[in-house]
This record gives structure tokens, C-alpha cells and sequence, in this order.
């Protein structure tokens, strides 16, 4: 899906520039700057969200304005989409990515496997939900594969999760089965590296 | 005092160094890389090298050649199937050469420039070199004994090449021409069309063309187009390429050169002995770029074009006219009002507000007035050089 929408972009992103560049050539010194903020702006309106996206996904804390030269726009529009791609449901929220580890406070995750059973009464939108309006469940997927739900749980204590999981999550009737995976140590989250990232020894200038 | 190492022991006699070493200048940028050398909490925009490492794939097979003791000379050309890659990666650009005789893998794409001197330009002959230009061509060329006529690309023109500017640098006298698009300095790129009229100039004056083509991938708003594509033009071009710009691996060494096969052979007669081969290990990493990081290429080059968006836009809001450079990872800003010398303000930036730039005029005279800006660092870099740069002006 994303390869076509790139490639649909970039067929815009040329036909834009091929217009713009010959009157950029003849056009004295304060044109040249207009124009790149004019092919910038009709180059937005056709990428658009996606870009944002991107770039909300890297890092969302990023200043609208800042946002807005990457893209080669203005804050206004900026904003305009991001109130879009929200009210849309495109965007659910903002959160930091925690290595838990560095913080000074228990913090334990597990990810819990449940098998569930199926009636005429009850299909997986029902059970999961229920399963996820816990405030302990942190993420809920129905997967392929051996079992049905992949549930993320947190808490304080292993205790605290296991007395969760066997208390309400395995009472509930249509959960056959469950199976707790506690999180020893987090590489990676959410395409955040933990580790130390590569080392940038390069000359201070080169050619 | 006792003879020891050094020049001590030489007093009185003459150098030993041969015409060619004294006549060689030290590197343009070197005053400014010892300022920056000396500053703590610099950040530099003066680098000329991706800040992305290595796509993980062709490290990892790298690392997995070495392990295997893959560690012995490789065919003077290059692995065969290395060359064969190439030749079916660069089609892509519509160029078509056979792996076995028009292919030749360097220690890279500099070695490459350097082998083409040397088999093209004989002791007198006239090399002409667009400028604002990247370093390297012109002393490579007083290496093969050549002269180098430089050609001045204007701003007005977005520093593209132009029948017009080859005229009045007379550079119908010279025997090869050399390009370099997308280019370093000014991240200037040059369409179909506009190759198309140095194309006719070289037909018409009989120029072999050097065309180092080493940013081809980071172009942001349209293809790269090579000159070698264009009618007659196969026959009188070497290409250059390599897998240290578009793959971040400037450090693994690893370019090639396209061209035709009598060309191509007599660098390879070079090669032979000055190099051998090119490194082993790179060429396990290359062969692996080519067969699965085109995607991480376009991840980076997604990641350039946004800061290249950036700090064009920053430079414009500053006073200080950026023309819309569309590729390599530099812009080629003029200097704030108020401010003529691009070196002058290239050191009182870097003095006062560890900031380096690199002067345009070290790239050649149309440079001056000019300052060569590489978007290769994190934005966090890049925001917090263009707010100091910011405050630079505001307070000058």
C-alpha cells in the first residue's frame, strides 16, 4: 500500500519540479526562493499525511515548525493536517518510548498468550473487548498462529501480573487457555534501539 | 644536536621530494579542519560523508566474509559477480556495460578518477574542470602531467554546466572534460537537456568526459540522468560510481568505472599494479548492498531530502540565499548581507559560535561569496547549527 502511494508522489514531486525549474533559471535571485516554497507547498498538498506521519513516527515531540521546513511548508498547514489525521483515527495518541530499565521504579511486562473458545453468542471482538479495557493491558492483537490473543501486560511486580492474569483474564468463560511470558530484558522498542547506536567518528571536515 | 630521525639529519642537502610532491598544495579545506580539530562542542555541517553507518546487511556480510577467511586477492577488475551486479544495478540509469570488459572495480570511485587521468591525459594536454568542484580532479590531473583549464559554473544557472560557459573558458582546446552531477559543493544537478547542450559541445570539440556520477542516488525531486546515455557520448565517457555516498560506505573504499573497453582496459593496466585489487572485503559488502539495500538507500535518502527541506528553508529565512540544490547531501548558501567573504565568515563562525562551514572558494573561484553546507549530520545537529548561526548574524 505505502509502495503505491510513493510512487504516486514522486510522479508529482517531478511534474512539479519540471514546471517550476525553467521559470526558476530566468527568474532573478528572490524569485529562485519563492519558487522552492511554492513547488514545496503543491509537492505537501500531494504527499502530505504520510510524510507526517513519518515524521511523527520518528519523532513526535517535533516542533511544528520544524515539521514544517522538512516538508517545505508552513506551521498552519502542519497543524491542519495533524488535526485531520487525528480526527480521522489515524493518529491515537503520543506516547515516549520508556526503557523501563533506567528508571527507578518496578516496572515488569509480560506478553500473555490466550487461547479462547468461540460460541454462536461470542466472537473475538467480544472477548477482546473485554480483555482490553484493563488498565494493565497494554496492547491487544489477535494473531495467527498457535494461539489467538497476544496480550502485553503490565505492572509493578510479577506478582502483581500473575495475580492479573489468573484473576481476570483466565476466569473469563471463553479463555481456554493462557500462557505468561515474562519480559527479562528489552532490546528494542518500537524501532528504538536501547543499545549504543554507531559510533559518528568521522573528520570534523572532509572534502 | 644529534642526528635523529627527521629533517635533522638532511640539513644542508637538498629536498628529496620529486617537482610533482612540492607543487602539490596542501588540501583547501585543511586550515579549517585544524580550527575545527581544536574546538570542543563544535558542530560541523563541513563533513563530505554520510552520517549513516553502513546498511546493517553489508556489514553483516562483510563480517561473515572475514570469517570465512575470505581474505585473498580478488581478479584485478573485481569479483565477476560484483561486476556483474553492477552492470545490472546501473540500468536503472539506462546505462549498459559488459561485466567482463567495460567494468572495472576500484578502491573507490577516487582511484577510478585517478587510473582515468593517467590512461587518457598525456604531458600537455588540457583537462577542463567545471567549478565549484569537489578537490580531488584537479591534482590528479597534474599527476598525469596535464594542465587544468577551470570552467565556471554560475549561480544564475543553479551551477549547471552550460555551452556557454565552456565557450568562454575556451575549453574547446582541452581533451577531456571532467562532470561531477548530482555535485560537490554546491549539490547542483543537471537535467537531460541541459547534458544534452555539453554533450553537443563535447561531439563538436572532440572531449573525452570524465563524468563522476558518485551522488546519482541522492537526487530528490527527479532521476538521474548520465551524459553516457546521451547519443554519441558512450563511446567518449568513463562513468563513475561507487558505494560510498549512496550505501554510507566511504570507508570500505569501493568504487567502479564504466566505460568502453579500450579505456577501460588501460585502467585496468594501471590498476594492476598500483592496486591489485580492490579491498576483499568490501566487495563481500557491495555484492550484498546491491543484492538488498536498495531500501535502506531510500530510507536515507528520504531522511537527506528532509533536511535538505530544512535548511534550505532556515538559510532563506536568515537572509541567506540558498538556490534550490537537488542533490548530493549539500546546499551552497551565499553569505548574509553584510558579509563578502565566504572565508571570513567561515572563520568567525567557526571562532565564535562552533560552527564549521566550508568556505565556497576553496572548491575554485565561482565558490567565492559562496559556503558549502553538508546536511550529512542528525537534525538535532542541524537545528541547533542553524539556530547558533542564527544568532551569529543577528549579533555581527
Amino acid at each position: 500500500m505505502s509502495t503505491t502511494a510513493r510512487s504516486a508522489r514522486n510522479v508529482h514531486a517531478r511534474d512539479a519540479t519540471s514546471s517550476t525549474r525553467d521559470s526558476s533559471r530566468s527568474a532573478a535571485g528572490s524569485n529562485r526562493r519563492a519558487n522552492h516554497f511554492n513547488r514545496a507547498h503543491f509537492d505537501v498538498r500531494m504527499e502530505s499525511k504520510r510524510e507526517l506521519l513519518d515524521l511523527l513516527l520518528t519523532d513526535a515531540r517535533e516542533s511544528t515548525e520544524d515539521i514544517a521546513r522538512q516538508l517545505g511548508t508552513d506551521a498552519a498547514t502542519v497543524e491542519a493536517l495533524v488535526d485531520e489525521l487525528e480526527s480521522e483515527g489515524a493518529i491515537r495518541g503520543y506516547q515516549a518510548v520508556v526503557d523501563w530499565d533506567s528508571v527507578d521504579e518496578p516496572h515488569v511486562r509480560a506478553e500473555v498468550e490466550l487461547n479462547v473458545e468461540l460460541d454462536r453468542e461470542t466472537g473475538y471482538e467480544d472477548i477482546a473487548q473485554r480483555v482490553a479495557r484493563f488498565p494493565e493491558v497494554s496492547s491487544l492483537r489477535l494473531i495467527s498462529g498457535s494461539y489467538d490473543f497476544a496480550v502485553d501486560v503490565e505492572g509493578e511486580s510479577m506478582r502483581d501480573v500473575s495475580r492479573f492474569v489468573s484473576e481476570q483474564i483466565a476466569p473469563i468463560p471463553e479463555v481456554t487457555q493462557t500462557v505468561t511470558h515474562f519480559v527479562m530484558t528489552t532490546y528494542k522498542e518500537r524501532g528504538v534501539y536501547f543499545g549504543d547506536g554507531d559510533d559518528d567518528d568521522r573528520l570534523a571536515i572532509s572534502p | 644536536m644529534t642526528a635523529g630521525a627527521g629533517e635533522s639529519d638532511r640539513t644542508g642537502e637538498s629536498s628529496p621530494l620529486s617537482q610533482r610532491a612540492k607543487e602539490t598544495p596542501p588540501s583547501g579545506i585543511r586550515r579549517f579542519f585544524e580550527l575545527a580539530e581544536e574546538m570542543d562542542d563544535l558542530i560541523s555541517l563541513g563533513v563530505g560523508e554520510p552520517d549513516f553507518s553502513a546498511p546493517w546487511a553489508a556489514r553483516s556480510a562483510a563480517i561473515d566474509s572475514l570469517e570465512r577467511g575470505r581474505t585473498s586477492y580478488t581478479a584485478n577488475r573485481g569479483r565477476s559477480d560484483l561486476r556483474e551486479l553492477i552492470g545490472d544495478h546501473v540500468r536503472r540509469y539506462d546505462l549498459s556495460y559488459d561485466p567482463e570488459a567495460e567494468i572495472l572495480v576500484t578502491t573507490g570511485a577516487s582511484e577510478a578518477v585517478d587510473l582515468a587521468m593517467r590512461a587518457l591525459v598525456d604531458p600537455g594536454d588540457t583537462v577542463a574542470l567545471p567549478q565549484p568542484s569537489y578537490l580531488s580532479y584537479g591534482p590528479t590531473v597534474s599527476f598525469a602531467g596535464g594542465e587544468v583549464l577551470p570552467v565556471e559554473t554560475r549561480v544564475e544557472n543553479e551551477f549547471a554546466l552550460t555551452y556557454e560557459d565552456l565557450e568562454r573558458a575556451g575549453a574547446d582546446a582541452a581533451s577531456v572534460l571532467v562532470l561531477c552531477y548530482p555535485n560537490n559543493p554546491t549539490g547542483a544537478v543537471m537535467t537531460r537537456d541541459e547534458l544534452a547542450e555539453v554533450a553537443a559541445f563535447a561531439r563538436e570539440h572532440d572531449l573525452f568526459v570524465l563524468s563522476d556520477e558518485i551522488y546519482a542516488a541522492l537526487r530528490y525531486e527527479d532521476d538521474h540522468v548520465s551524459i553516457a546515455t546521451l547519443p554519441g557520448m558512450r563511446g567518449r565517457t568513463v562513468v563513475f560510481n561507487g558505494f560510498s555516498k549512496a550505501y554510507a560506505m566511504t570507508g570500505l573504499r569501493l568504487g567502479y568505472a564504466l566505460g568502453p573497453t579500450e579505456v577501460v582496459d588501460a585502467m585496468n593496466r594501471i590498476h594492476q599494479y598500483t592496486m591489485l585489487s580492490a579491498p576483499t572485503t568490501a566487495q563481500f559488502a557491495a555484492i550484498e548492498a546491491l543484492e538488498s539495500c536498495d531500501g535502506a538507500v531510500a530510507e536515507m535518502r528520504q531522511a537527506f531530502n528532509r533536511r535538505r527541506n530544512f535548511v534550505i528553508s532556515r538559510f532563506n529565512e536568515l537572509g541567506m540565499d540558498c538556490f534550490d540544490a537537488k542533490g548530493a547531501f549539500y546546499v551552497f548558501p551565499e553569505c548574509p548581507p553584510g558579509w563578502e567573504d565566504d572565508e571570513e565568515f567561515a572563520e568567525a563562525l567557526i571562532r565564535e559560535e562552533r560552527v564549521a562551514l566550508v568556505p565556497g572558494r576553496v572548491f575554485g573561484e565561482g565558490g567565492s561569496g559562496h559556503l558549502r553546507v553538508s546536511y550529512a549530520s542528525g537534525m538535532d545537529d542541524l537545528k541547533a547549527a542553524l539556530n547558533r548561526i542564527e544568532s551569529f548574524i543577528a549579533s555581527a
